[in-house]
């Protein structure tokens, strides 16, 4: 025994005398300072927000955007209302675009190379100089290799280019080489133009994911869903041509899963079938008269019926639009697949009216084609070549010569960089450069014809980057090169050709100064200035008119061992990373992938019966390999794959970029020859036969959500369109105005579809013909006392009167949401808004696997049926807030408790992590801190100031974003006056592409979330357990689903 | 051999730590806190609201509009006592003197915080001013504060002691989210 006082003994003298040391208690904890602003920006009020319009950059689409700044901090991005690319709504990457701003990856400060991986800080001056100096000794033998500029930053280069004799490169890894081709030889138009799915009530989409990074998805998958969700009656068609369905497939009402290499010829016998049936071929009468629809049914494996049916209802309609091929589809024939679209949409009449070759996506015209990149590598082996500049490709990444690249980089004397991250391509230069991410640049960019958006700073640089066009500029200057301007700064450049050539003559009382104001408060200026003419068929006239004349026989080939165990080899884009580049944002890294549910890893997607025979389960490590080499990765079963294909998605693999990134799955274009179309030039993917090989070994899936099945549970639903027509009659369809918001436009007269075309039924759902509100249950009242009561079931109609659970009064609202199954494309913007909002953390791949994942909103997805007839239904599911809710009376600390306006609340001060409630939520939507995560600086920049920081051992879950409820309740109060109907926008409904979400008070009769509840497609989940959940579900009009006869057996 | 333990010494000890803890309480812990810090200037509230009678939103400007009333800028400072670059109003007193010089370098003042709210709690400045409650009744008499102390406990009971009177919400997931 020791000496002294013991431990015991000295805590209870401390006891006794020392009573006082407790009373600081929480709160009042050490000194704090308060530094006040010097001078105070004249825009910043603290403790409220400031809202900045800008334009996305984090794909080449060009979403506009609003980003919501506190205290001079961006803390959310969401979609700018006015912009007409993006409809006040944003993909996941947008709302990631954040994590780029603070990624604590990026490149601080310019830095010189001193050895491998070993960079010495140098000053912007010093760079500069380097650069200049290189510049001067390279004249003439010098590349500038870009993205996509267009713009204003396009005409700097041009002359940043021209007085340095610089040549200039622009390329973009998702080029469309395919397209522009085609549309070449069809229209003699070097362009892309914009497809017009709003007004497209059948679409048929030849493996153009539209709806993830095809060209301009948040457009378009805003005005997809509203041509082709049910309603009032009406419905639109879209049918999927392809051996694999990505996300949009899944979305498509048909699947013709033709063979690989053959969608050309799909198209073709569509188009053969609806001239014959009087559609006007026009110019491409001679191709289609030598199409033998017959031949090409066997050839693509469809029947001749499947390719008659689509082209009734494709020609049937007069309003139809025909897309592809896309990345994923860029197989050899891929010039022939763009041409015989373009065929389709012509014999349809399309053109001029959803296809207007008039108005382009400008984003992706100008840039140079694969093979432009193959024989820029050449003369970069040869020694041409002096110095090079890169400002945004990563080559050494995204293609698949990986060695030949790297040779080539190694050829240069001079590299520079202007990546903000330390990618593959950036880590090979000599002198780093980093740019400012966009949310810290100024510029423009034209996304479509007619459309300049403008890019501002919404906040001071995170770190010592500067603008590449500042950059320019300052080195042009240094070498007295004559750029023609004054501009000393990017800033003033842009504004000096904005008055030049964007708005001269503005118009507006106040001149220039004004009219830039405004337009950067709109975010974008439209002009009415024609479109620039059409570029007539400059290259291979010859090749055209063959391709043209046998694009009918046509086949891609694939190349590799034809065999039991090969099997085609899909590589195709990923909605999260896109082509790789975003792969480092933690947010997209945990976000599980909107088909596999996999998050932070690749896996290799097989047919189910494939995967039986080869005794592949989920999880299992195949060792795919190809004439470049073999990988290893998980295999997911996925039902939308034919069986003798293969599927790999792009973006991971990363050697270098940052931590997220870095050594996570595998990047599919090791896996690639690197071979281009001979047509246009452009990268072909689909081109290989891959073995696989079970390698037995087994690892548990990073996977979110492993249940495909619903395993009979009736979760996510679907009605015929006849059932649905039948109910909302019944119900009177004054009651369902649904698309009432502001940002839909009402539709016009449509064709209605033939009854007949749905109920080719395969679905399992029987329920019964009653509308879920209006049946009268026996209900148990609140913690009053439980005695059974009789109540109208309906969520407005919730507490019953008489009830005294909690302190409902007459007055308070109830805080409900519908969600329509039929606008629900399942793309998951709607879970990053919320870990954007909602400060969620990031808890990393071990803890995924651990089914650890802290997502309040997920997606919930299932397949039903297969081949063919394979049904996918989303489902975003979250926190019900259910008027009986399970969670409120097992916690023992009254942490999970109901308020008064109807939310399932949980107080985090109050919650000691006994996860009682998460066990008796059925839902299974509360999520519990196992650790307290981390934001390393400045990721925590980001954090939501109206929002708690969650820490180890608590409990959280979606709260219907209350903080913005109490904000509109703070502003209203202030303006002295009640809430408005849809103030209060939780973070996901805001985001939703698709406006599936609506939200709002619910015992408002006016609300529109109470109008879109009464729908005759309105159910809730688990209606059964008599949770009185506040979300109503709108269910999915499917034509798989079957028609209602049978009472549902509860 | 082990000894009893040394009850004098123990006893001692405690007292040692009772005197601590008292005497860094004087200091420090006040009312509720917040009494006895000494800022970086001394900056009088009694004169500027009592004496000069300034209204307390002249200079936290945003207190009816923001969830934050805000803390002056330096610039607020300036605007009365450094007008153009002139030094007037109390232009010899040590507080106008280190402000100049503060000013002078356009640097901020690192006030030191007295009134700080618990954790994971939400306060909404304007909804307290609009509904016509006074700063004086949770601040105190800062009019009359040579050195500014926390008045309120700011603890969960005294806020819903108060909301209990008024009749306005009680309701955990008003403050807390």
């Amino acid at each position: 025994m020791s000496n002294g006082p013991n431990r015991r003994e000295f805590l209870k003298v401390l006891g006794v005398t020392g009573a006082g040391a407790g009373l600081t208690g929480c709160g009042t904890g050490g000194a704090e300072r308060l530094i006040p602003y010097v001078t105070p920006a004249e825009e910043i009020v603290p403790g409220t927000s400031t809202w900045y319009r800008t334009t996305c950059r984090e794909c080449p689409a060009g979403c506009g955007m609003n980003i919501r700044t506190r205290e001079g901090r961006a803390v959310k991005a969401e979609g700018n209302p006015l912009s007409p690319i993006s409809h006040g709504r944003l993909c996941a990457r947008g709302q990631a675009s954040l994590h780029g701003l603070y990624d604590p990856d990026r490149v601080p400060r310019p830095l010189a190379r001193k050895g491998e991986d070993d960079w010495n800080p140098v000053s912007w001056d010093d760079a500069e100089r380097q650069l200049a100096d290189q510049l001067q000794q390279n004249r003439g033998r010098t590349v500038l290799l870009s993205g996509n500029y267009t713009g204003t930053m396009d005409v700097l280069a041009d002359q940043f280019a021209a007085s340095l004799g610089i040549e200039r490169l622009s390329w973009e890894p998702f080029g469309y080489e395919p397209l522009r081709a085609a549309n070449r030889m069809v229209f003699g138009v070097d362009a892309v133009p914009v497809n017009d799915f709003r007004n497209a009530d059948v679409v048929i989409s030849f493996g153009a994911d539209f709806l993830e990074t095809w060209l301009s998805p948040v457009d378009y998958a805003h005005s997809w869903v509203q041509s082709h969700a049910y309603s009032q009656g009406r419905k639109g068609h879209m049918v999927w041509v392809g051996p694999h369905q990505s996300l949009t497939g899944l979305n498509a009402d048909e699947w013709l899963p033709v063979r690989p290499g053959t969608e050309h010829l799909a198209a073709l016998a569509i188009a053969r079938l609806i001239a014959d049936a009087g559609g006007n071929a026009g110019s491409a009468a001679a191709t289609i008269a030598n199409v033998d629809v017959a031949n090409a049914a066997q050839r693509t494996g469809v029947s001749v019926d499947r390719f008659r049916q689509v082209a009734r209802i494709f020609a049937a309609n007069g309003r139809s639009l025909a897309v592809g091929p896309g990345v994923a589809s860029t197989h050899a024939a891929a010039t022939a697949v763009a041409a015989a679209v373009a065929i389709l949409n012509q014999v349809a009449g399309n053109i001029g009216s959803t296809v207007r070759l008039e108005n382009r996506e400008e984003h992706a015209a100008g840039t140079a084609s694969y093979a432009d990149m193959q024989r820029l590598l050449q003369r970069m082996q040869q020694g041409e070549i002096g110095a090079l500049l890169v400002h945004g490709p990563n080559p050494l990444y995204n293609m698949p010569e990986n060695d030949v690249v790297e040779a080539a980089l190694a050829a240069v004397p001079f590299i520079a960089s202007f990546s903000p991250m330390l990618d593959e391509t950036s880590s090979k230069a000599h002198l780093l450069l980093p740019d400012h991410h966009f949310l810290e640049s100024w510029g423009d960019f034209v996304p479509r014809t007619g459309v300049t958006a403008l890019v501002q700073p919404v906040m001071t640089p995170v770190f010592q980057s500067k603008q590449t066009g500042d950059v320019m500029l300052s080195v042009a200057r240094r070498l007295n090169a004559p750029i023609t301007t004054q501009a000393n700064t990017y800033y003033d450049f842009l504004r000096e050709r904005w008055a030049r050539d964007i708005m001269p003559g503005s118009g507006i009382a106040g001149g220039f100064e004004d009219a830039w104001r405004e337009a950067l408060k709109v975010g974008y200026v439209q002009s009415t200035a024609p479109a620039a003419p059409a570029t007539a068929a400059a290259s291979t006239p010859d090749s055209a008119a063959g391709m043209l004349a046998s694009m009918n026989v046509m086949e891609a080939a694939f190349t590799g061992e034809a065999g039991d165990d090969s099997y085609y080899l899909i590589a195709y884009p990923s909605y999260r990373f896109f082509d790789g580049r975003l792969a480092n944002r933690a947010w997209l890294q945990e976000l599980p992938d909107p088909i596999s549910k996999f998050c932070w890893s690749s896996w290799v997607e097989i047919n189910p019966a494939t995967a039986d025979r080869l005794r592949i389960d989920n999880g299992h490590i195949i060792e795919v390999t190809t004439s470049r080499g073999t990988m290893s990765l998980p295999a997911w079963r996925h039902p939308g794959t034919r069986e003798d294909t293969i599927a790999i998605q792009m973006g991971q693999g990363h050697e270098g970029l940052g931590r997220y990134a870095h050594d996570r799955g595998v990047n599919v274009m090791r896996l690639l020859e690197p071979a281009a179309d001979p047509l246009s030039g452009a990268l072909v993917t689909a081109q290989l036969r891959a073995t696989i090989h079970n390698t037995r070994k087994w690892e548990r899936p990073i996977q979110a959500g492993l249940h495909s099945d619903q395993d009979g549970r009736q979760i996510a639903r679907n009605i015929t369109l006849e059932d649905a027509r039948h109910r909302d009659e019944e119900r009177g369809f004054a009651l369902l105005p649904i698309t009432a918001g502001p940002q839909v436009t009402p539709r016009g007269e449509h064709p209605v579809r033939a009854p007949g075309d749905y109920g080719r039924g395969v679905g399992v759902h029987v329920e019964p013909d009653v509308h879920p509100f209006d049946a009268r249950v026996k209900n148990l009242q609140g913690s009053a006392g439980w005695s059974p009561t009789d109540v109208d079931a309906s969520p407005m109609g919730w507490p019953p009167p008489g009830t005294h659970y909690g302190e409902y009064s007459e007055a308070q609202p109830r805080w409900a949401m519908a969600i329509d199954l039929e606008r629900c494309i399942g793309c998951s913007a709607c879970t990053t808004a919320c870990y954007a909002e909602n400060n969620i953390g990031i808890v990393g791949p071990e803890q995924v696997a651990k089914g650890r994942i802290l997502h309040w909103i997920r997606i919930e997805r299932y397949f039903e049926g297969e081949g063919e007839n394979l049904e996918t239904q989303f489902l975003p599911m979250m926190c019900q807030h259910c008027g009986t809710a399970p969670c409120e009376p097992v916690c023992p600390v009254y942490a999970a408790y109901h308020t008064p306006d109807g939310l399932n609340a949980q107080v985090y001060n109050r919650c000691v992590g006994t996860r009682y409630c998460a066990n008796n939520c059925p839902y299974k939507v509360r999520v519990f801190n196992w650790y307290s995560y981390e934001w390393p600086e400045p990721l925590n920049w980001q954090l939501n100031p109206d929002v708690t920081v969650r820490e180890k051992g608590v409990m959280e879950k979606c709260t219907f974003c209350v903080q913005r409820i109490r904000d509109a309740e703070n502003t209203a109060r202030l303006e002295d006056r009640g809430a408005r109907d849809g103030e209060v926008t939780p973070a996901c409904a805001q985001t939703c592409p698709g406006d599936a979400l609506v939200f709002g008070n619910i015992k408002d009769p006016n609300s529109r979330v109470a109008r879109v509840a009464a729908s005759g497609r309105g159910y809730r989940v688990f209606e059964g357990i008599n949770t009185q959940s506040a979300i109503t579900y709108l269910k999915k009009v499917s034509i798989h689903a079957e028609t209602a006869s049978a009472p549902e057996a509860h | 051999m082990a000894k009893p333990p040394n009850k004098v010494l123990l006893a001692g000890a405690g007292a040692l730590v009772l005197l601590v803890v008292l005497a860094v309480g004087a200091f420090t812990v006040g009312p509720f806190g917040g009494g006895g810090i000494h800022q970086p200037i001394a900056f009088p509230h009694d004169v500027h609201a009592g004496t000069n009678q300034i209204p307390c939103m002249y200079c936290h400007t945003s207190a009816d509009r923001s969830t934050a009333a805000g803390i002056p800028s330096m610039q607020v400072c300036a605007g009365c006592h450094i007008p153009g670059g002139v030094t007037m109003i109390a232009a010899d007193s040590t507080g106008v003197k280190q402000l100049e010089a503060y000013w002078r370098e356009q640097k901020p003042i690192p006030w030191v915080r007295i009134h700080n709210l618990p954790d994971h709690a939400s306060f909404p400045h304007m909804r307290h001013v609009n509904a016509g409650v006074e700063c004086q009744e949770c601040h105190g008499p800062v009019e009359t504060m040579v050195e500014v102390e926390q008045f309120s406990s700011l603890r969960m009971g005294w806020c819903i002691e108060c909301h209990r009177e008024r009749e306005v919400r009680v309701d955990c997931f008003v403050c807390h989210y």
